[in-house]
């Protein structure tokens, strides 16, 4: 199923992506899950092919490309490892607060080296308990805070909101213990007062950050469907038992039928979401999207059996992944309420 | 909750054993998930209470209680640590009931009293990595050769695999009749040929251990066939029969222990200002939950009490006690996990664990695609 959007440049690209999904990171995915070690020398090798600053236009090094093309590329890479597509929306999203809304000094010298992945750059991300966009002293999440160069978040002083990005030399310490995303090096950090100073810069109103972090999450989760749906559809033809494969069972039809359809449908309102204006799109796409995921690898790991449980088969992991991203995502329910207001005010 | 069928004795059996779990088991959870390594200190204090024998009568070494009090103390453990919970269930519903039911009283006296006082830990091997669901595909054979059986194959995905001493297991005197070519036996643990292999690194229950066994021309006197030839497809369906119970109530106890937790952190932290509690979308996921636990628990505990009365109606009811149970216990667990935000999702919290660990039980002993295949065919006719 291809969106009838999508263009010739798209489809390209979603093949170069997939090409370096499969070859660079594939290999590594399950030692890197096992032990949360970051795929730094990955990241790097994705910056030199382009994939660090997607949108960032070629004046500064970038590829230049639009929304939905960083969509397709995460959404390819979360099929290999979503916890790689994180680290790299993070970067993007660093990017292109930078490009929106930077000054043209930023731009010249933050920018290059960031699309290039010269630059790493980590990026607080948004839950409920600590959004996003909170005080200048609460606690932050931030992903890639264990390994990148710089990172941003945003804080929020007097209904205003500044973006703030921080040299990280040494590499943020308090690294969570998460029961997904492990590769990610999601550490928690609470600025001091000052922290700043000398150390980083500002750019006040980062502008839209959200609805982007938003729909890549969005399109990590449908890259997580996806690949759990091709991954239990090839297993299910593979695995005999009472002397047939499972597939042609009706109970397992079912299920592979279920799977597809919301994976499907999340990747069709996520195509459509990123190429429109209108916010709520976004939103009600992310929402769908994040908590099908949820549903998708659920069933994905009845599909496996016992084979499901364990970490020498693929769906253990994106099953573990789905639910980060659902919660980095805002909890679906909390969300949902946050829809239904925007729908009736 | 108490349920009006309870007897006093089931009731305060909860309270002894609650007050233990929350004693004993409490802090020791979180790091046993961490640590992947068999809590036998729990364990060591579980088999003093003569809790690794609990329905079993007190001349077998058992504590000469009901199969409703066995499953109350599964609940109660679940509820804060389902790998402990998963070894006492496999040990008591999947080692000692076969040997119970079908043993003669010589392999009782031999097998069922050590395991049943806890000296020794049991395990049931039946899965085989291509004989999961299909259990009548088991590749593991046995040839009668003089007065020897000799045993050669492979069995995957069997909890307490390398820890167990005694060990009840299928194998194939015929591979062309399949179900009804496989017999059940005993094995232990230091026999020539017999070698626990390696355990499985799992999503949850890390504290549990899940491990291969592999046969090698094993040699087993004869008397150590369990049951009649070729019927020991019947004896692990009989047993089978019981352990969806156990593992309807594990995932009951851990959806019951997430939603402690949830209730715990919806009262005490707020969002924007106002207390979560307050909000309707967190009612709503705490009332779900509750409504689904209580549903669940009443299918279990009537299951159990119509094995206690040795009704044969158990097949479907434990089947149909087993689907619910753990199917909810997932939903449960992943919509309480909402409640508690990235707190859900590290280990500060238990709730993660919950979510991994609760997993399983739509898979073991029987899918969910499976238990409904059993319920199907008990209402529509084979």
């Amino acid at each position: 199923m291809d969106w009838m959007g999508l263009k010739e440049e798209h489809k390209l690209l979603r093949q170069d992506m997939k090409r370096f999904a499969e070859t660079e990171i594939a290999p590594q995915v399950s030692d890197m899950d096992k032990t949360g070690e970051p795929q730094i020398a990955s990241l790097k090798k994705f910056g030199e092919i382009g994939g660090l600053g997607i949108l960032v236009s070629e004046e500064f090094e970038g590829a230049g490309m639009d929304l939905l093309s960083l969509v397709i590329t995460v959404e390819e890479l979360a099929k290999v490892s979503p916890s790689f597509a994180l680290s790299v929306s993070a970067h993007n999203i660093v990017c292109n607060i930078i490009l929106s809304n930077g000054s043209t000094e930023l731009k010249k010298e933050y920018l290059p080296a960031l699309a290039t992945g010269r630059v790493i750059a980590g990026m607080g991300v948004d839950t409920m308990i600590h959004p996003i966009s909170s005080g200048a002293t609460e606690e932050k999440l931030i992903v890639n805070g264990s390994f990148s160069d710089i990172f941003g978040f945003v804080v929020k002083n007097d209904g205003k909101e500044k973006f703030i990005v921080i040299k990280n030399d040494k590499g943020l310490k308090e690294e969570k213990e998460m029961m997904g995303m492990r590769t990610s090096g999601i550490c928690s950090f609470k600025p001091a007062e000052g922290t700043i100073k000398g150390n980083g810069f500002t750019i006040d109103s980062p502008g839209n950050y959200y609805s982007l972090m938003r729909i890549l999450f969005a399109a990590i989760a449908c890259g997580i469907s996806q690949s759990s749906f091709e991954y239990s559809r090839s297993y299910s033809k593979e695995r005999y038992q009472f002397e047939r494969p499972i597939a042609s069972f009706g109970m397992i039809r079912i299920i592979l039928a279920d799977m597809v359809s919301r994976s499907n449908a999340s990747r069709l309102l996520v195509y459509q979401a990123s190429s429109s204006t209108n916010i709520i799109d976004k939103e009600i796409a992310t929402v769908f999207a994040t908590e099908n995921s949820l549903y998708v690898t659920d069933k994905g790991v009845q599909v496996y059996g016992g084979y499901g449980y364990i970490k020498d088969y693929p769906l253990e992991m994106f099953f573990r992944d789905a639910k980060v991203l659902e919660v980095f995502s805002g909890s679906a329910d909390y969300r949902k309420v946050l829809i239904g207001k925007q729908l009736t005010s | 909750m108490k349920l009006a069928e309870f007897t006093d004795k089931h009731n305060a059996f909860r309270e002894e054993v609650r007050e233990f779990a929350k004693k004993e088991l409490l802090s020791e959870s979180t790091q046993i998930d961490r640590k992947g390594e068999f809590p036998w200190h729990i364990i060591n204090k579980i088999k003093e209470r003569g809790w690794l024998g609990v329905p079993f009568p007190e001349k077998y070494g058992g504590l000469g209680l009901d199969t409703t009090s066995y499953i109350i103390l599964v609940e109660e453990i679940a509820r804060v640590c389902a790998s402990t919970a998963i070894m006492i269930a496999a040990h008591v519903s999947l080692a000692c009931q076969p040997l119970y039911a079908h043993g003669t009283e010589e392999q009782k006296e031999k097998y069922l009293i050590p395991l049943a006082c806890g000296e020794k830990v049991g395990s049931f091997g039946l899965t085989e990595a291509n004989a999961g669901s299909d259990a009548g595909a088991t590749e593991t054979t046995v040839k009668l050769i003089g007065d020897k059986w000799i045993i050669n194959g492979n069995k995957r995905f069997i909890t307490n695999g390398t820890i167990a001493d005694i060990i009840v297991f299928t194998a194939s005197q015929d591979r062309t009749k399949k179900t009804h070519g496989i017999s059940a036996f005993i094995v232990e643990k230091g026999t020539k040929g017999y070698e626990a292999g390696k355990e499985e690194d799992k999503m949850g229950l890390r504290g549990s251990i899940t491990s291969e066994l592999h046969f090698e021309d094993c040699e087993l006197p004869k008397e150590n066939l369990l049951g009649e030839e070729y019927e020991g497809f019947k004896v692990f369906m009989e047993t089978l029969d019981g352990g969806r119970i156990s593992i309807g109530v594990l995932a009951l106890g851990i959806a019951q222990g997430a939603l402690d937790y949830g209730i715990k952190y919806a009262q005490e932290h707020d969002l924007n200002g106002k207390p979560l509690y307050k909000f309707q979308w967190v009612q709503k996921i705490v009332a779900d939950a509750a409504t689904e636990i209580m549903a669940a628990r009443h299918l279990i505990y009537h299951a159990a009490m119509l094995k206690d009365k040795g009704e044969k109606r158990i097949t479907e009811e434990g089947a149909i006690a087993k689907l619910y149970a753990s199917e909810i216990a997932t939903r449960v667990c992943y919509k309480l996990h909402s409640i508690l935000g990235e707190d859900g999702l590290t280990r500060k919290y238990p709730m993660e664990r919950f979510l991994r660990d609760t997993k399983l039980m739509e898979i073991g002993e029987g899918t969910s695609e499976i238990q409904r295949i059993v319920i199907a065919r008990q209402i529509l006719g084979k």
